[in-house]
């Protein structure tokens, strides 16, 4: 997608922490789907 | 009567395998009453917004039945979820549930709340175009919004306290209590 | 992975608000828990119609600057009261919480959420959206949602661990 101006300086860091938020949010979910899933197999096999 | 045929019930619902599956799994049940629980971000969420709107707390510039008219697919959808959770809940735990006060008392609440919404909604459907414009809705739409929003705050409380046993059958409760909670003698 | 030491939860517990939380179950239940519940709708209501209209989801033809400021006031008052009634309820059970996998979790994600809120996204949308790339109001308005949606989550899974 092509930008008509050049990106301000919030939108560069709103961007910045909307990723980290995004990719850590990502993360910790799906570890802890892995951990249900790892629990499950031990209790019902 | 009706409590013993509201247990009777019950009973039978508590000895399906699905009724069992549900209560005693592992995640199961947690999963659904956690859903139950958030999806009040999205059916009250939405709810609120437009019974604020109506008392003039917030947009008071955008037309309130725009404001209910955009908000009301996602409050819906929002309320079958609800919905569908809560049967599931009751249905896994439905002897407990149905002899708590605290859940007959959200129930009424509950029926209180889609009585008002109906007669809220017509009335302001009738006079739709007339003040949408205001930041104030008529006074007596302001009133309906104020009761959904009192009649809801008593929803989610009596819905927090079903978990606390302090009027539960067991206790050997007082006449009228006893009866309201539906208690049967054994 | 503990953002403050044990004694200070060890503290909590016998603070006036430990001893109102411990020995009143029913104001604990009404004004701590069902309160807290009550303001998680609010606040939760005013982040999903903000990011949903963000994402062009509801409220099509409503300036996307008037939404996000007025929900942004309803979110300020409802973090108000879910922090106070947060606090409230924490006070009584402060111990068991310091070793709560799943608070922790929520503490990161409140910590998080707050200050993606105060110093990216309401600076970020304040001013004329037209002048922003529809994509950067998109990432915000996802970021927004999960973070809020995490909050809640691992909140309500302190119940169950």
């Amino acid at each position: 997608m092509s930008d008509s101006k050049p990106l301000s300086k919030v939108e560069k860091i709103a961007i910045a922490s909307s990723a980290l938020i995004i990719g850590v949010g990502i993360i910790y979910w799906f570890s802890q789907v892995m951990n249900v899933i790892e629990l499950l197999e031990m209790a019902y096999g | 009567m009706i409590n013993e045929l509201l247990l009777q019930f019950a009973e039978w619902l508590y000895a399906t395998g699905w009724s069992r599956a549900i209560e005693e799994s592992f995640y199961l049940y947690n999963w659904i009453e956690t859903t139950h629980v958030l999806t009040v971000m999205l059916s009250l969420g939405m709810l609120i917004f437009i019974d604020l709107r109506m008392l003039g707390f917030v947009m008071p510039t955008v037309s309130a039945v725009k404001i209910a008219q955009r908000l009301n697919i996602a409050m819906m959808v929002g309320f079958a979820i609800m919905f569908v959770s809560g049967l599931l809940l009751f249905y896994a735990k439905p002897v407990y549930t149905i002899q708590s006060i605290w859940f007959r008392i959200k129930m009424l609440l509950l029926l209180g709340a889609f009585v008002n919404a109906v007669i809220f909604h017509k009335r302001m459907m009738a006079s739709a175009g007339t003040w949408d414009n205001e930041p104030k809705a008529p006074r007596h739409l302001q009133v309906g919004a104020a009761l959904s929003l009192g009649l809801w705050a008593g929803v989610v409380t009596t819905g927090r306290l079903i978990a606390y046993d302090w009027y539960s059958c067991y206790r050997d409760l007082p006449g009228l209590l006893s009866w309201a909670a539906g208690c049967v003698a054994e | 992975m503990e953002l403050l030491p044990l004694s200070f939860f060890e503290w909590a517990e016998t603070s006036f608000l430990g001893y109102i939380g411990k020995n009143y179950g029913g104001i604990y239940a009404t004004f701590g828990q069902s309160l807290h519940l009550i303001s998680l709708a609010v606040l939760g209501g005013s982040v999903l119609v903000s990011d949903l209209r963000l994402l062009g989801v509801l409220l099509k033809d409503v300036p996307s600057e008037v939404v996000a400021d007025q929900a942004h006031k309803v979110f300020r008052i409802a973090l108000i009261f879910i922090i106070a009634t947060g606090v409230f309820m924490a006070a009584a059970i402060a111990q068991k919480l310091f070793y709560n996998a799943a608070f922790w979790a929520k503490m990161y994600a409140l910590i998080a959420g707050i200050l993606f809120v105060f110093l990216v996204r309401r600076p970020l949308l304040k001013g004329d959206h037209s002048q922003l790339n529809p994509l950067t109001v998109k990432l915000v308005a996802v970021a927004s949602i999960l973070v809020w949606i995490s909050v809640a989550a691992t909140g309500r899974w302190i119940g169950f661990s």
